[in-house]
Formats: C-alpha cells, structure tokens, sequence
C-alpha cells in the first residue's frame, strides 16, 4: 500500500509496482530446478550481479537479492550451484549467452541424463540453424545484389559457387578484396546473430517463431482447460492469456523490425561493421520479450491433468512483466497494460506451508517437475 | 493340528512374507469368495499391516456394519466372555441376522455395497446411515441360526449384542468422525460420537474409541476428549491409551519404502499428540518416550535395509555394467526419492543422528562405487551424485563431482 507522503521518485519501488525500464533490469530467465528459485533471474547490479526472484506467495512484487546471497535464500541443487558459478561469470548478460551458460551445466548432466541429452541436442539444433541462417543470408544476398537474376528462389545453391557469388557482391559494392573478406566474415556473425529470431518466412525454423507459436498453442489450451476450472484458475488463465497475447503484439513488431534491417543486406553489412549494438539491440528484441514464457509453457505442458491447477498458480506468478523500454519502439504503453493484467493477482494468493516439504517429500517431486521442464526448455 | 489348520497357518506366515503388491493380489482374491469361513485366517497375521497400507477392500454388507466396530474385532482365539469386543467369527452370522431382520432394504443395501470400497467415504456414509441405526434396532433378542456353529455359546450372544446396538446407533456420528481421522478427528466430530456411545455404557464408548483410535492423528486429545464426558469414562480413556502404548510399532520393514514414510509420519503424529495429552503424566510419559525409541528403531532398520536394497545394491549392480541406460538411472533415482521421504518421516520419530551417520557411510560407499565406475557408457559417478543428492542433499553429493565443476560467483556480470 502507497503511502500518502511518498516521494515521486520512490513510488515505482512500491509493493506491487515492480515495473524494470529495461530488459535488462529485469533480468534473464534461469533455468534453476529448485523450487523455491523457481523463475529467478538475473541481472547486472552496481558492484555485481543481482538475483530477481518471484514473490513466493504468488502475490506481485519480487525479491532482489545480491547474486552471494542465492545459497543463503535456500539450498540450490547441484545444477543450480553450478548454473549460479557460470552465469556469474559471463561478460555479458543476454538470454543468449544465458541459454549458452545453463546448457552448457545441463550438458554435465547436473539436471539428469535426459536434460543432459536434451541439452546437447539443441545445441546441436542450434548449430544447424545457424549454418541455414547464414546459407540464406548469402542467398538472399546474391538475390540482392541481382535482383533480374533468372535463377529460381527455390533452387538450391552449390556452397561453394555461393560463397564465390556473395564474395563477389560484397566486393562490388566496397570495391576492394581486403574489406570484402572482412564483410564476409561480418554476414557470419549476422548469421549467429539471427539464429534465434530466424529469417522472413522463417526458412530455417528459427527458435523464437516456434517458440511465439509455442506460446499460442499453450495459452489455447490452457483456455480449453479452464471451461470447467474455478474461479481463482480462470482468472489465471486470463491474466496469462492477456499478457501473452500482449507479448506476441510486441513480439510481430519487434520481429518485423528486425526482419527490416534484412531488407538492405550489404548496407546492414556495413552498418554491421561501424557498429554492432544498434542492430544486436533489434535482431535480439524479441528474444528478450519471450524470455521467461519458454519457463511458463514447460510448466503447462509437464503437468499430468491433475496438477494443472497447481501449475496455473506458479505459471501465472511468473508471468514476465514489460519493461518500460518497449513503449518507446512500439508506440503504445505496454508496460502499463501488463500491470493491469497483473493486478488480477491481487484477488488470490498461494498458501505458503512452512516445513511441510522436508517430511512430505512435496519438494523433492517439485525439482523432479523442474528437471523435467528442463529438458524441455534445453 | 488338523492338516487344513497346518496349511492356514502356512499360507498365512507368507502371506506376511509377501511384498505389498502381492499381499494386495492374495487379499484381492480372498474378498472375491463369498464365504471365506476359515480361510478368513490366513489374513489375521497382516491384518495390522492391511490398516496402514490402506488396501481397497470392496465393501459388503458385513464390512459395512462392522466399520464402526473396527476396532475392537479380534481373532476369535483372542476373544474372551465379557470384553468390550466381538469375534470375527461372529461377523457373518450377526450380518445374516440383521440383513434378513431388514428384508427387502437389506437385500438393497448388500445388493450396492460391491460397487464401492472401504475407501468411499461418501457412500458408507450413505449405506451405513441407512444401515447402522436400523441394525440396532432390529437385531434379534435371541442368538441367530448359525450361532451355535461358530464356538461361542448362547450366553455370548446377549453381550456381544449389547455391544453393537448402542454402537450402531452411534454409527453416523462415529462414522463422520472416522472420515475425518486424519485431521485429528476434530473435536466437533468426535465428541457427538463419543457422546452417543457413552449413553450406552463403558462397553460401546471403549469401542467407539478403540475403532476412533485406529486412524486417529490426536489420539491424545480424543482421549482427553472421552475422559472429560463423565468420571466413569476417564477410566475406559486410559485403558485404550494403555492399549495404544502396549502395541508394537507399524511393521516398517514389511511395509514398501512409501507406504513405510507414511507411517513413519502418522507414528511421529501420534507419538507428539501423546508427549502434549494431559492424560499422561510421569510413567505415562515414560511410556511413551519408550514407544518412540522402540519406533525410531524400527523405522530405522527399515530405512537402512531399503536404502541397500532401493540403492546400494542397483548401484553396485549398475557400476559394474558395460553399459547403464537413462531408465535405469532413473530407476535407482526414484528409489532414491522414496528413501528421502523414508528419511524425512523417520528423524521425526527421534534419533537424527543415527540418520546423519547413515547417510554418511553412504557417502562414502557411493563415493568408492564412483571411482570404480570407469565404463565409458557405464555408470557415471555423475548419476551417483544425483542419487545421492537427492537422498543426502547437494553437499554430500558434491563430494562425488570433480572439483571445480559447480565453479565461483566472480567476477559480476554486466552487459
């Protein structure tokens, strides 16, 4: 509740109006298996990380905490101690190099075999998808560069008479070899760079259009199931239903920008190479607005029919609030939409039982689910 | 002894021998002949463990009539003239006897008891409110046909039928407290039943509170509760306490690791309701420390043969493979989560140390098992220390990981 003689400047720091400017003060979503570390988050603080964690009642507002303190807040599992030492050693915080991190402790086998195989498999996915992005990057930018060209779209391209045809683009458009070579290199890490948000027409079957549509199928079920749910569960169902059709608004923005710089390869290629955080900051928008509903999903699909109404209340809990910084790209005041979705949790709260899980074996079941959420969200 | 009581006894000492899924299939078969007569027997020997595994027996009318009676059932060798008891060699005939008393709504109510189990709530209270109070009533004055044939005499008869029909007309209000034994019962269940039971004597209220007690959780406050109706009753309150104090402890080791966490628990319940009932000073007190001693010792030798059977054993079995496939590391996972819950339940009952000293020697068993797991696709020491993660927590289990796997906290992160 806001006091009366609350200062301006301190009323965004209020019980309930936990709302991040940016992404990155949010934090990146972590994988983390033990319950009550369920949905944290990290991000950068003054001197050093800081851990975000979700209200364990349910009710809005979150926890920060100095990234030292996580074994103080509970007893992390083996996983998540090691996950806690690797994130804290990246030199930069984004969902990509996050998702890196926690694969790379999950490949140890630290979460069990499967999220260990599971692990090693999208890594494996990923490195294709990469190889497909940068394939249909040379593609599209001989396409580019020969708009009258007689050769069909859909006619594949041999490797090396590609490279050769994209090489020799990038050469005309520089006018010398040397700087060519180097802009070759640069549609590389363009290629990484659009991995996870895929081309138009989404050729290589990118992670984040699968991922947005990973989203829809959840929320039509969760909407099916709740037909026949109580009231408190519907009025999850709807807060997850607003604020993930809210997300995916943002999402088709931020992708059609990104998607954009597409439009003019060579001259992104250039842009690239005077300056790469304008276009990184873009291409991984919408990386950033899915970040935490992956977690959300994995929660639905790996609960049995009868433990979807539990799954509801953690699912709704860490719904992922929009940071301010999305209304200046996008043109309308999203953030603000989502904590009115979000103040529908102010009508229910999850009972906390002190003690009840060292004796029932509850949390032991709890990091089995998470482990299994894990190997989906590999 | 007769060649038939020889192979009873027989099937009995394995039906006791079995595992609970099996004994489970042997009760199944027994509850689907009609009329068991002697081979009723061979279950007398697990009957104890039948109540804390909690089997779905299907529901007759016999079963029906007696629930509130459960707990003063016995063996009929146990049985003697004038206890607050009745033989369960008399079941049947006194079940005939209301059933035909009752004529065309007995035959119903029989006629719907197989649809359910002694778990529907909900419907014994249903059948049985239809049941109990008419029984009590309609009872015969004189000893059923059939009594004769069963070893009690004609005088038996008055006494045990002075027992039931205060307690079946009891029946509703025992019933709904039963239904809500595990949450003590409340007192606003249990006294309307402890209530109508004492109308009819120190004989039905030592039953009602024997069968309450069965499930009870607070069985010193139900105590507390039947003591303070009337000074009369104080006296039947401390014998089913002393009753309760004078029985051994859920045989644990008999019992599967879940089913064994349970009544671990329920013990370590029961046992913390007694340590704080006014009922019980001095000896009483000591009585009960006793209990919880006996208890924690038990449950202890069952968790220590669980965890070589559920864990040590698949190990060593596994270290030894070429190869260990994801489903049998999951496997010994599994076991492993059922003996946390084992663990968890029984440091409840006391002795923690003895638990900690466990775990440790366990460590140290999976820690050599670890470096002798050197297959390529064999055991991993890696799957050890999830095993023992789960039992033992995560720092037991970093000592089976290399160093430097779980890494540092520095320098900060930025972006």
């Amino acid at each position: 509740m806001a006091f009366a003689d609350t200062p301006p400047w301190l009323s965004r720091y209020e019980s309930g109006k936990y709302q991040p400017v940016t992404f990155l003060e949010r934090g990146v979503a972590l994988p983390f298996t033990t319950p009550a570390l369920l949905g944290g988050r990290i991000r950068p603080g003054r001197k050093a990380a800081e851990l975000v964690l979700a209200n364990p009642a349910g009710a809005e507002g979150v926890y920060i905490l100095s990234w030292a303190s996580l074994p103080d807040v509970c007893t992390p599992t083996l996983h998540d101690r090691a996950l806690w030492g690797r994130v804290a050693q990246l030199a930069i915080l984004t969902p990509g190099t996050v998702r890196q991190a926690s694969r790379a402790v999950a490949a140890e086998g630290l979460a069990g075999r499967a999220a260990a195989r599971a692990a090693a498999e999208a890594e494996r996915q990923s490195r294709r998808a990469r190889t497909i992005t940068h394939y249909h990057l040379l593609v599209e930018l001989v396409r580019q560069d020969d708009p009258g060209s007689s050769r069909a779209a859909s006619q594949p391209w041999d490797p090396a008479v590609l490279e050769e045809r994209a090489r020799a683009a990038l050469s005309r458009r520089r006018g010398s070899n040397s700087s060519a070579a180097s802009a070759f290199e640069a549609l590389a890490e363009l290629a990484e760079l659009f991995e996870a948000c895929g081309l138009p027409d989404d050729p290589s079957q990118a992670r984040m259009p699968q991922q947005a549509a990973e989203i829809q199928a959840v929320v039509q079920a969760m909407i099916r199931w709740s037909e026949r749910a109580t009231a408190t569960e519907r009025s999850c169902t709807r807060l997850l239903a607003e604020c993930a059709s809210l997300t995916q608004r943002c999402f088709q923005h931020a992708m059609t920008e990104a998607h954009a710089l597409l439009a003019d390869l060579s001259g992104l290629v250039e842009r690239w190479q005077r300056g790469q955080d304008p276009i990184a900051n873009i291409a991984a928008r919408p990386e950033w607005l899915l970040d935490g509903w992956e977690l959300i999903c994995g929660l639905w699909r790996g609960a049995a029919e009868e433990q979807r109404a539990t799954a509801l209340l953690d699912m709704a809990a860490l719904v992922p609030v929009v940071p301010r910084e999305v209304g200046d790209w996008i043109g309308f005041d999203a953030a603000g939409a989502v904590v009115e979705h979000r103040s529908g949790l102010r009508q229910w709260r999850r009972m906390v039982q002190p003690n009840q899980d060292w004796t029932t074996g509850r949390i032991l079941e709890l990091v089995a689910r998470n482990e299994a959420v894990r190997v989906q969200c590999a | 002894m007769s060649q038939a009581l020889r192979e009873l006894r027989e099937l009995g000492q394995a039906a006791a021998a079995a595992d609970d899924a099996a004994l489970a299939r042997v009760v199944a078969v027994l509850d689907r002949v009609p009329e068991r007569g002697e081979a009723d027997r061979v279950l007398d020997p697990v009957r104890p463990r039948l109540r804390t595994l909690r089997v779905p027996r299907p529901l007759g009318l016999p079963r029906l009539l007696f629930l509130p009676l459960d707990g003063v059932i016995l063996p009929p060798a146990r049985w003697t003239r004038g206890a607050a008891a009745v033989p369960r060699s008399a079941l049947m005939v006194l079940a005939g006897a209301v059933q035909a008393a009752l004529g065309a709504e007995g035959a119903a109510i029989a006629a719907a008891c197989p649809r359910h189990t002694i778990q529907d709530d909900a419907a014994i209270a249903a059948l049985g409110g239809r049941l109990w109070e008419p029984a009590a009533r309609l009872l015969p004055e004189a000893p059923p046909p059939g009594w004769p044939g069963i070893g009690l005499n004609a005088g038996d008869y008055a006494g045990i039928a002075a027992l039931c029909r205060p307690v079946w007309r009891a029946g509703p209000a025992i019933w709904a407290a039963l239904s809500a034994a595990a949450e003590g019962p409340p007192e606003a269940l249990a006294r309307p039943a402890l209530t109508a039971a004492a109308a009819g004597g120190a004989g039905p209220l030592t039953a009602t509170l024997a069968t309450l007690l069965l499930r009870a959780t607070a069985p010193g406050l139900l105590a507390q509760l039947a003591a303070g109706l009337e000074p009369a009753a104080r006296p039947v309150a401390l014998a089913a306490l002393d009753s309760i104090l004078a029985a051994p402890p859920p045989p644990f080791a008999a019992l599967d690791v879940r089913a064994a966490a349970e009544a671990a628990r329920l013990t370590a319940r029961r046992l913390e309701d007694l340590e704080n009932c006014s009922l019980l000073t001095g000896e009483w007190q000591r009585r009960i420390q006793a209990c919880r001693r006996v208890a924690d010792e038990a449950c202890r030798a069952a968790f220590l043969a669980a965890t070589e059977q559920e864990l040590v054993a698949p190990a060593q079995r596994l270290a030894a493979a070429p190869a260990v496939g994801d489903t049998e590391v999951a496997a010994m996972e599994e076991g492993a989560r059922r003996l946390r819950v084992l663990e968890g339940a029984g440091r409840r009952l006391g002795n923690t140390q003895a638990y900690d000293r466990a775990l440790r020697d366990l460590t140290a068993s999976l820690r050599a098992l670890g470096a002798q797991a050197t297959n390529p696709e064999g055991l991993r020491p890696m799957d050890l220390a999830r095993s023992l993660e789960i039992l033992a927590g995560p720092e037991a289990a970093a000592t089976l990981l290399p160093p430097g796997l779980l890494g540092g906290t520095e320098p900060a992160a930025r972006r």
